[in-house]
């Protein structure tokens, strides 16, 4: 064999080489769903006038981040350890269930959803991971669906399910992922474990005053004025709403958790 | 004359007893601290830091390590703006209804400024449409003095990254305008958020008083 | 003289000297100090406020979601201000500063803010109190107006945080304070919706479907079925003066509150600042709203609290109770004096001696004459008509059917739809010893002249009153045929004729 081929040879290696480790650092992507045809309806809209937005198709996580996994993460990028990460991107009770920076410790259930975490952390794991924090529209449009139908807003039973995990407080283990049903798409645990991070979150322009969030708060709000509920009866709806509006990035709160999602142009593995 | 003199003394003896007694009877004497506060509309106070214990400047959002562009097209990131203190607001030039009043409240603070070690910062959150051009032109029609004034633009993510820290929400419609908080931010020398000013057209006198206290 | 004008200088002096203390210190509106709130839960009530000066008061109030009993076998997911249902009761003075933080549990579920009905701001303080779980919120406001006021939750959906317990009250004192009484209670109605009917076991899910439709299954007091009820009910002493600041939190019904065996001295309606009426007997407490009302405790007993829409106070728990110890006065309430037999008017023509049971002949009053009395107004002919449609088409099967309609109007109550009577007070006709050893006239007596003194059936004595009953000669035989077929299973059938008969007194 001439050197030429050698060279040819060592640098297909060393390219295969780098496109495996690439994969095992994207490893986490394998466990994602393309949602196809996905619709949001704003819950704040325009009045008289329900709007149902076709959201693009998109990947999301099966199940939502797990303790395990952050840690994978941690260790990698120690600036996002718990003592070090500093006060704008993580209040102090980040990551406080584990035992310390890197170790998770009894307490804690390895496969259950990691909480305690702020927007800042799980959009750095995202990143990471060649991934990003799905949209409201997005993880909405994922969360109606109940088990056999896309839209199980009607569903009575469905939203009698989450409104009853909603009345009751969190545990102190929270289990681990997969124990509920997959949902139409085939995606894990949207309601029953944990509360969600989405990329805007922010976009919750209500004043926490929720008796007069029935129009837009023109003094505090700029925005298109006339805008209204579009279904007062969708409370589940309602209070994830109303949860994400009293949050701040740098929060972290026990029973919040998030999982990642990847635009569907961009083909991952 | 002696009998009269004891008399009268006697009387105001006991006149001032008396007074003393019903003084001390009636509880709660004492002219200490007196704290009355006005609560002003719309307006959170920032009272009561949860992060009293933070180490100073680990608040500084200066630590965001996005890249933006300024009106002259002139590439920085965020903690070039150190030294001086920032009243900035998140806005978008094609706004009509809040973005100028805004604005027209961030002048009024201006005009009580004398002294250079303020400036002004317009951070834009629609990028499609503000690019450094756009706020050039913004600029120049709202006469603003490019001495004191920086307008600065970015990519979504960026921009994200710097409404969540500093709690500012926004939503963009349909029609490819924005539903946004109306906040007024005062940043201190090292990038920390010192005050945040809620509402439009308000007496802008509580960022005045705040910028006092930096 | 020098005399003269220094002594009146040194007057002039003294007096403006006490002049300038006078004023400086005592009571005034400027406010000074500080202190913490000392909250309680119901039903009690912080201490009455002794400061003459308004001052700045820190009020710490902690947001619980928890599972806690709210009847007999009954759980369900309470949300809480404090811990309990209702929320602690906060006690400040007009013109105090309050400085409230409102701290939301790392372990609920769901942010909470507060809307107190005593603040003047937006949202009552909620726009400023919104708080994700594991954080705090702190916000001030002057409490101006004196009065009871509610507070509760305000996070979307409202209605569900206030149905799941999120309310409870807080008083502003007057400056000049309010007059004393000896006792003193917080008392607070909501109403509860849950997936399960009035009393199903287990932990109970809330019913937005019911709190829509405003069908609660309960109505409490202070949270939960009898929780002023045996111990927990309030004390009092005869002769104390009672204060109770009453709440109703809704979140749909609106409240008769009534105590039963008392007169309200006092109400302020609303919890507003004047006592603007007197000797009130029930008081109307709007949802979201209060009312305070004072009583003075004259004799001794239990008196117990109602929402008087009575089914809500009997069936589904808006009952509590006050047990005062004492003195009797007899004047006031003498309890029962007497008890005394009313037989109707049988001893009229039928003519019987309703001590002793024995048949009077012609000794009744002759103006008035029973329609049932026999021979006179005949017996409902639709009634029998009906109770005659019965499948048994022979005659005793008709009188069966009207027996079972007059057993089940006249004699139930006594002897019971079993016929097993109770126990020591009224004898069983079930397998009854004494109807298989009397005759059929023995039996005919009893019912058309009553009965009384000792009887044994079945080995257990009894002595009892039965009273005649007034009822005609086919009634009664149609009553005694069922008793005979149903409960001592002989099928003797008794006719009118042998009723006629007996009560001819042959």
């Amino acid at each position: 064999m001439g050197k030429t081929t050698k060279n040819i040879l060592l640098f297909l290696i060393l390219c295969i080489n780098v496109t495996v480790a690439q994969s095992n650092k994207i490893s986490p992507a394998n466990n994602m769903v393309l949602i196809n045809g996905g619709v949001y309806t704003p819950l704040y809209g325009e009045k008289n006038n329900e709007v149902k937005i076709k959201v693009a198709p998109f990947y999301i996580d099966k199940y939502p981040v797990t303790n395990a996994q952050f840690l994978e993460f941690v260790k990698a990028n120690p600036k996002w350890r718990k003592s070090n990460v500093k006060n704008l991107f993580a209040d102090k009770n980040y990551l406080s269930h584990w035992k310390n920076d890197l170790v998770l410790g009894n307490n804690v259930l390895p496969n259950s959803p990691v909480t305690n975490i702020s927007w800042f952390a799980a959009k750095a794991f995202c990143d990471y991971y060649g991934k990003r924090l799905p949209t409201v529209a997005e993880w909405e449009s994922v969360a109606k669906a109940s088990v056999t139908n896309p839209d199980g807003s009607k569903d009575q039973n469905f939203i009698k399910q989450i409104l009853e995990w909603y009345s009751k407080p969190t545990p102190e283990k929270i289990p681990s992922i997969s124990k509920g049903e997959k949902n139409y798409w085939g995606v894990s645990d949207m309601h029953g474990l944990v509360w969600e991070w989405t990329s805007d979150f922010f976009s919750s322009l209500v004043t926490g005053e929720s008796r007069g969030d029935s129009g837009l708060e023109r003094n505090l709000f700029c925005g298109s004025g006339s805008v209204n509920a579009s279904d007062f009866k969708n409370y589940p709806a309602f209070m994830r709403f109303a949860f994400r509006s009293s949050l701040k990035a740098n929060y972290t709160t026990n029973n919040l958790g998030f999982r990642c999602a990847k635009d569907f142009n961009k083909k991952g593995n | 004359m002696k009998k009269a003199l004891i008399i009268s003394i006697t009387f105001s003896t006991l006149l001032l007893t008396v007074v003393f007694y019903l003084l001390l009877s009636t509880k709660g004497s004492g002219n200490a601290n007196v704290v009355l506060a006005k609560q002003s509309a719309n307006e959170k106070k920032s009272c009561c830091a949860e992060e009293k214990s933070v180490a100073a400047g680990e608040n500084s959002i200066y630590q965001l390590q996005s890249e933006w562009k300024t009106e002259a097209s002139k590439k920085i990131m965020l903690h070039d703006l150190r030294g001086k203190k920032q009243i900035m607001a998140m806005v978008f030039t094609s706004c009509t209804y809040a973005c100028p009043l805004i604005v027209n409240d961030m002048k009024k603070i201006e005009s009580q400024i004398k002294s250079d070690d303020v400036n002004f910062l317009l951070v834009s959150i629609d990028p499609k449409r503000d690019t450094p051009e756009t706020l050039m032109l913004y600029a120049r029609n709202n006469k603003l003095d490019m001495k004191r004034w920086r307008l600065l633009t970015s990519d979504e993510n960026s921009i994200s990254e710097l409404a969540a820290v500093l709690g500012f929400k926004y939503k963009k419609e349909p029609d490819g305008s924005f539903s946004h908080s109306n906040i007024i931010n005062l940043l201190n020398e090292t990038g920390e958020v010192a005050y945040q000013h809620f509402g439009l057209n308000q007496d802008v006198q509580d960022v005045l008083d705040e910028l006092k206290k930096l | 003289m020098n005399t003269k004008n220094k002594l009146r200088n040194v007057l002039l002096v003294l007096m403006m000297l006490s002049l300038a203390v006078g004023c400086g210190g005592g009571a005034s509106d400027q406010i000074s100090g500080e202190e913490h709130a000392q909250l309680t839960q119901a039903p009690y009530v912080p201490q009455p406020i002794t400061r003459t000066h308004p001052t700045k008061v820190i009020v710490d109030l902690e947001v619980r979601e928890v599972v806690k009993q709210l009847a007999d076998g009954v759980e369900y997911v309470f949300w809480t201000f404090g811990g309990d249902v209702p929320g602690s009761f906060i006690r400040v003075r007009e013109g105090d500063f309050i400085e409230f933080h409102l701290h939301n549990h790392a372990l609920n579920k769901l942010p909470h803010n507060i809307d107190l009905h005593a603040v003047t701001g937006p949202g009552g303080g909620a726009t400023s109190s919104f708080t994700a779980p594991g954080h705090t919120s702190i916000f001030s406001f002057t409490v101006k107006n004196p009065g009871l006021y509610v507070y509760h939750c305000a996070t979307a959906p409202v209605g569900m945080h206030i149905a799941n317990g999120m309310y409870g009250l807080i008083l502003v004192e007057p400056k000049e304070g309010l007059p004393p009484v000896d006792r003193e209670y917080y008392v607070m109605q909501g109403e509860f919706y849950t997936e399960g009917n009035y009393g199903d076991a287990g932990l109970q899910p809330f019913s937005m479907q019911k709190a829509l439709t405003e069908t609660p299954d309960y109505v409490v007091f202070n949270g939960s079925v009898g929780s002023m009820v045996g111990d927990n009910s309030l004390k009092a002493n005869v002769g104390e003066s009672v204060r109770l600041y009453v709440g109703n939190g809704g979140p749909n019904l609106i409240s008769s509150f009534h105590v039963i065996g008392e007169i309200f001295d006092l109400v302020y309606n609303e919890g507003g600042s004047n006592a603007l009426q007197k000797n009130v007997q029930t008081t109307i407490i709007p949802s979201g709203g209060s009312s305070i009302v004072e009583f003075k405790v004259n004799v001794p007993g239990n008196f117990i609290m109602v929402d008087h829409s009575i089914f809500r106070a009997f069936n589904k728990g808006a009952l509590g109770m006050i047990t005062v110890n004492g003195a009797d006065d007899k004047t006031i309430y003498s309890g029962k004096q007497k008890d005394e037999l009313y037989s109707g008017n049988n001893s009229v023509s039928s003519g019987v001696n309703s001590f002793t049971g024995e048949l009077n002949k012609n000794n009744g009053n002759p103006e008035y004459v029973s329609k049932y009395s026999s021979g006179e107004n005949k017996i409902d002919e639709n009634l029998l008509k009906t109770a005659m449609a019965g499948s048994d088409k022979s005659s005793t099967g008709n009188l069966f059917n009207l027996g079972q309609t007059v057993y089940n109007m006249s004699c139930v109550a006594c002897h019971q739809a079993d016929g097993k009577g109770i126990a020591n007070v009224f004898p069983p006709l079930a397998n009854s010893d004494w109807l298989a050893k009397h005759s059929k006239e023995e039996a005919i007596k009893n019912v058309i002249a009553g009965r009384t003194g000792e009887l044994t059936v079945n080995n257990k004595t009894y002595n009892g009153i039965m009273p005649p009953q007034n009822i005609d000669d086919t009634q009664a035989a149609a009553v005694l045929t069922y008793v005979y077929k149903k409960f001592a299973g002989k099928d003797v059938g008794v006719t009118p004729d042998e009723v006629k008969k007996v009560r001819a007194g042959k």
